[in-house]
């Protein structure tokens, strides 16, 4: 008896157990893709839901476990829709958005290479945006995705020409995760922005073969709208950091990002964290997942060493730049002081 | 008479410049451990997107390595691209020729302030054959080796230009498994560089101990469907500084304590990079009783300074540590103050 009403409130707090939801849209070409499957795999484990889209290709998942998802849609027949950011943060509360665009879902094929060194083989294709070349875009091999395919590939290609192809040469044999970009801005480094091309390969992760050359066309889709990095992953877990750029005379700073590392070793490779540029008032919200220690700091540009005249400046709440913060806590307040980098000529 | 008073001009200006000049480069040239005589080791003024010979500058500065192997140069204050080369018998080109020797200094450009000394030395390479045939796609492909023997785990830059002299991000960056490489490229005009790091990793500034070189060829013209075959010999970064008594010692750092009290046995490692991540520029010795120390970057350079008592890796937890940064043209001493790590 005592072990059935320990069920029964189990089941009761379950049901009240504060829930997330996805509702969404899948496109293909500008118009609303019926009868797709899109499947949410929750990253932590656990049981994932599959939805299919309705004629107006939208669909809904209610009452999933809050979490982070693997998203992806596939059909009908050879379409599929991968998002630009995987996992997508689910919090308890209102539903989440996400749009999708779905394109065809090509399979690689291999080539013999008549005189590549053993062990090495070689990828190449065209990157097309609608069926058409895209010209600029720069083709990125990623030897996993546990870093959400962010920021270089161990390696790329050169941006394709007016006719869109691309090619990587010397590709030690193995498996690996296609994406290309094109990027309006300058630079061609940092996050994907708002009006900028990209694709990932739907037959992610693609083999490149010992002295083959895997033949595999890239689709890209546009970037509708800049959204903010881990965005709901503050909500999800209520851990983070918000607080203000300013300069050295404690006027607010535009157009900085602010960047989290787990590492003290700051600036080797990409941030575990990072917000969208500040806007005028400099304020900024970064999302901080499950918490801990974190070395702070912000620029002004994305990848690589920071430039002479560029903004950057670290915490210096601590000597070391470091920072704890606890799950479940929102450190409001955090001021990030920075300066234009000394010209090192 | 004109002529005559004009070369009279000339002269009494260089005597002008002798007699006022106390500073310049100086230094040894080696191939492989052996001091080579004869070799002309010249200097071009540098400026942001030019790179000496390869972009067509003139020398400001010409000298012949005695029979010791050392040179000496006198240079205006300002900032210079220094190259040695020497010809092999039969080959007339002005341009490195395969058989020549070698050394375009991978710290260009090096930094000349008044009155001091600054020391360059130069470590040559043969220049290797480089060979061209046609293919359907345009390509540079090759081998980078270190005393003959193909180099693993290294990494090949293709540069579209001078830039910041060949610093930051490169065009694309080639990551090289067994010393070989083959890298389709659109037709064009590339600068080859190729680093390998003792640490690792395909950025930072290159150290002691690291193995780097231009390529020798550079730049390097690839037109369409051409294949460029070439090596690129890679040598070792010695010591930024010869021995030299008379030698520029480096920026007088001063390590105190939050109460100003100096404190001993701290290095200061200068950075390029204000994260103060990767390999540091210089690193000094440890401070005396005084927390005086010399960090030896070139004179007038900027740096980001860290104070600290251990090196290798970040600072430890709880370890004191001190920043500082230090302006392009400032001379010091530079005071950096220590405090603790969590």
């Amino acid at each position: 008896m005592r072990g059935w009403a320990l069920l029964l409130v189990g089941a009761i707090l379950s049901a009240c157990a504060p829930r997330a939801a996805v509702r969404g849209r899948v496109m293909h070409d500008g118009s609303p893709l019926a009868g797709a499957r899109v499947r949410l795999e929750p990253t932590n484990g656990g049981a994932g839901a599959e939805v299919r889209t309705g004629p107006d290709g939208r669909f809904e998942a209610p009452h999933l476990p809050p979490g982070p998802y693997r998203v992806e849609a596939r059909g009908p027949g050879p379409l599929a829709a991968i998002p630009g950011q995987n996992p997508v943060y689910l919090p308890p509360g209102q539903p989440v958005w996400i749009g999708l665009q779905a394109v065809p879902a090509e399979s690689p094929t291999f080539a013999l290479l008549a005189d590549a060194e053993p062990g090495f083989g070689s990828i190449a294709g065209r990157v097309l945006h609608r069926g058409r070349p895209v010209e600029g875009a720069v083709v990125s091999l990623y030897a996993d995705e546990s870093r959400g395919l962010r920021g270089p590939g161990i390696q790329d290609s050169f941006p394709t020409g007016p006719d869109g192809a691309y090619v990587i040469e010397g590709v030690l044999a193995g498996r690996y995760w296609v994406v290309a970009r094109k990027r309006l801005h300058e630079g061609g480094m940092g996050p994907v922005r708002k009006g900028d091309l990209y694709g990932i390969a739907p037959a992610n992760p693609v083999p490149i073969r010992d002295g083959q050359e895997t033949r595999l066309d890239i689709h890209l889709v546009k970037k509708e709208r800049d959204t903010a990095p881990d965005a709901g992953s503050l909500e999800l877990t209520g851990t983070g950091v918000r607080g203000r750029v300013v300069d050295p005379q404690g006027r607010p700073v535009a157009g900085v990002y602010v960047f989290a590392y787990r590492n003290r070793t700051i600036g080797h490779g990409m941030p575990d964290f990072r917000t969208l540029p500040t806007g005028p008032d400099g304020r900024f919200e970064l999302p901080l997942g499950e918490g801990g220690l974190f070395y702070l700091g912000g620029r002004e540009n994305s990848g690589g060493s920071p430039q002479p005249g560029e903004w950057f400046g670290f915490y210096e709440g601590s000597p070391d730049h470091g920072l704890v913060v606890p799950r479940g806590r929102v450190l409001e307040g955090v001021e990030i002081v920075v300066k234009r980098v000394l010209d090192g000529g | 008479m004109a002529t005559v008073a004009s070369l009279a001009g000339v002269v009494l200006l260089g005597l002008a410049a002798r007699a006022g000049a106390d500073q310049g480069v100086r230094g040894r040239v080696s191939l492989g451990g052996t001091l080579v005589e004869g070799l002309v080791v010249r200097t071009y003024a540098y400026r942001p997107g030019t790179f000496g010979p390869w972009t067509g500058e003139r020398p400001v500065g010409e000298a012949r390595t005695a029979t010791d192997g050392t040179y000496r140069i006198e240079l205006p204050p300002g900032r210079y691209v220094v190259e040695g080369l020497a010809k092999a018998e039969g080959n007339t080109g002005s341009r490195p020729e395969p058989g020549d020797l070698w050394c375009l200094y991978s710290g260009s450009p090096v930094v000349v302030t008044a009155g001091a000394w600054t020391a360059v030395g130069l470590n040559l390479i043969r220049v290797p054959e480089e060979r061209r045939s046609r293919s359907e796609r345009s390509r540079i492909e090759g081998v980078i080796t270190f005393d003959g023997e193909p180099v693993e785990k290294c990494y090949l830059y293709l540069y579209s230009g001078p830039g910041a002299a060949f610093r930051g991000p490169a065009r694309r960056t080639v990551p090289v498994r067994t010393g070989r490489f083959r890298v389709a490229v659109p037709p064009g005009t590339y600068y080859l560089v190729a680093r390998k790091r003792a640490r690792g990793g395909s950025y930072g500034p290159i150290e002691v101990g690291d193995r780097f070189n231009f390529y020798a060829g550079n730049p390097v013209r690839v037109g369409a469907g051409e294949v460029v075959r070439l090596e690129m010999p890679l040598v070792e970064r010695l010591s930024q500084l010869e021995e030299d008594p008379d030698a520029y010692h480096g920026l007088l750092v001063m390590v105190t304590g939050q109460d100003g009290q100096p404190l001993a046995g701290y290095h200061v490692l200068a950075y390029p990079v204000p994260t103060r991540s990767g390999p540091p520029m210089a690193v000094s010795s440890p401070t005396g009783p005084d927390g005086r120390t010399f960090v030896p970057i070139p004179p007038g350079s900027a740096a980001y300074l860290r104070a600290r008592k251990s090196l290798g890796g970040p600072p430890a937890e709880g370890e004191p540590f001190g920043d500082a940064d230090v302006a392009e043209g400032e001379t010091g001493p530079v005071p950096i103050r220590v405090g603790v790590a969590r």
